[in-house]
């Protein structure tokens, strides 16, 4: 007698449960439903660059970005100098998405007169769902023209000896939404240096951040440690660049103000040619700013 | 007498549990939104809408996945997932809600039902209860769903900084459609 009205009971509780829950249980029938899916990580970085170096993230396919780059003098010239803003030093940008994973770019900066053009390929991108992985993984190669003229025109000169190469792999995670880690390790070949002191290889690792501080700023760091020996038997001592910056984001617009010991905005020039030491105060003040256009619908 | 009562409860209950004809499904159901301004339109697609729509009851359950909006413009897009639905935190909005009478639906019968729907939408982890008027078209094989309103962003907490503010209109015009096929 007992067990039957047990099981009255529980037929009755099991039918109260039944109606109940059914619009959460309808939800999550759905959810079952649903076809598995592969997230991509979007937005490691807000910028083709992190500050002077590259980042993971490519101009997006049909997408054409105007960079305009500035780095003044050095901050302890002093008042004479207003700080170093009354020297400037520019890099201009074009840089185009062909395919969301293949962009290209071309730029002329005021270091060495330089023009580059480079590409970039997105290999690996950081996902969840279906397909995981961890990272993302980019590759960069830029070439490098220095276009000042020749130091000693009496020499024999050759076009390829205004040629450097750089080969740069931005492995990047993006932890949380509001934190982004990248390393780089990067190789800079010229083709010609000034003196049998200077290695025409140089290998750095590079490692740059965001942090987010609000929706649409954040603090980018970057550094790159070079691997060279004595830097002092080089015939011009070069140090590690370190870069710190506030990224802001408007709309079309991307703006970075940036702190560095590198006057020179292109790899050739950060990895080869950083002369300035933050400890002795040769800070530059600079900002990039970035201008992206709609050109393919 | 008494065992014939309780295995029809029984029954009952597992009918109701297991029950799983009068739903109709799809997987790829498309949401839009519109935002019209003198100085600029912007319009999304999400062509991957999950739902579902019991038949007896009017019950309907819609899912959409926030990364599945289209924009014309990529960079616009990236904007729209990191800075307003914030979509890595709040990755689907849902409605679950019903048919306010589900019986005026024939679903027998090939014809055009207007209906009232009403249920709680989440978008951007903020839930209201919602309201829209909406048509039922019952075709050879499925059902078509569509329904058009209004949306409020700062309804569901999503802010528009002041900056673009003139190039988002205040409330975006939402079109859904779903061509829901039985299971």
């Amino acid at each position: 007698m007992r067990i039957y009205r047990l099981i009255i009971l529980l037929s009755f509780a099991l039918q109260g449960y039944h109606f109940s829950v059914a619009a959460q249980e309808l939800e999550s029938f759905l959810e079952d439903q649903m076809k598995e899916t592969t997230d991509f990580t979007s937005a490691t970085f807000k910028s083709t660059r992190i500050l002077n170096g590259h980042s993971n993230e490519l101009t997006k396919e049909g997408q054409l970005d105007f960079r305009i780059s500035h780095r003044f003098g050095r901050i302890n010239e002093g008042a004479y100098e207003f700080f170093g803003l009354d020297q400037a030093h520019i890099h201009l940008g074009l840089e185009y998405g062909i395919k969301d994973w293949v962009m290209v770019g071309i730029g002329r900066g005021t270091f060495e007169k330089t023009v580059d053009v480079f590409t970039k390929f997105s290999l690996l991108r950081q996902s969840t769902g279906v397909r995981n992985m961890p990272v993302s993984v980019t590759f960069m190669s830029g070439i490098y023209v220095n276009g000042l003229r020749w130091s000693d025109p009496e020499r024999e000169n050759y076009f390829r000896h205004r040629l450097s190469f750089v080969q740069q792999l931005m492995v990047t995670r993006k932890f949380s939404p509001g934190f982004s880690l990248q390393l780089t390790p990067s190789y800079l070949h010229r083709n010609f240096v000034e003196t049998a002191a200077d290695p025409n290889d140089i290998f750095a690792l590079g490692a740059g951040s965001r942090l987010k501080l609000g929706k649409r700023v954040s603090l980018n760091a970057e550094y790159f440690y070079l691997f060279i020996p004595d830097v002092e038997t080089l015939s011009t001592p070069i140090y590690n660049p370190l870069s710190l910056g506030i990224d802001i984001e408007t709309g079309g617009h991307v703006f970075q103000i940036i702190l560095t010991n590198s006057v020179g905005m292109t790899e050739n020039a950060f990895l080869g040619h950083t002369t300035g030491r933050w400890l002795d105060g040769d800070i530059h003040i600079g900002f990039n700013i970035s201008r992206v256009f709609q050109i393919k619908k | 007498m008494r065992s014939v009562i309780i295995l029809g409860l029984l029954v009952a209950t597992a009918t109701g549990v297991l029950q799983g004809q009068g739903k109709y499904l799809t997987n790829e159901g498309q949401i839009s939104f519109y935002s019209h301004t003198a100085i600029e339109d912007i319009k999304a697609d999400n062509m991957e809408v999950a739902s579902v729509l019991v038949a007896e009851s009017g019950e309907v359950a819609i899912i959409v996945k926030m990364t599945e909006f289209q924009f014309l413009k990529k960079t616009m897009q990236e904007h729209f997932n990191e800075n307003y639905v914030e979509s890595e935190q709040y990755p689907k909005a849902t409605f679950n809600g019903s048919i306010t009478d589900p019986s005026t639906v024939d679903y027998a019968t090939k014809n055009v039902y207007h209906v009232k729907v009403e249920g709680d939408m989440t978008i951007h982890g903020k839930t209201n209860r919602v309201s829209a008027d909406a048509t039922i078209e019952v075709i050879s094989g499925g059902i078509i769903a569509r329904t058009k309103f209004m949306l409020n962003p700062e309804d569901y907490d999503i802010k528009i900084p002041k900056v673009v503010r003139k190039n988002i209109s205040e409330k975006l015009e939402i079109t859904v459609e779903l061509t829901y096929q039985p299971i």
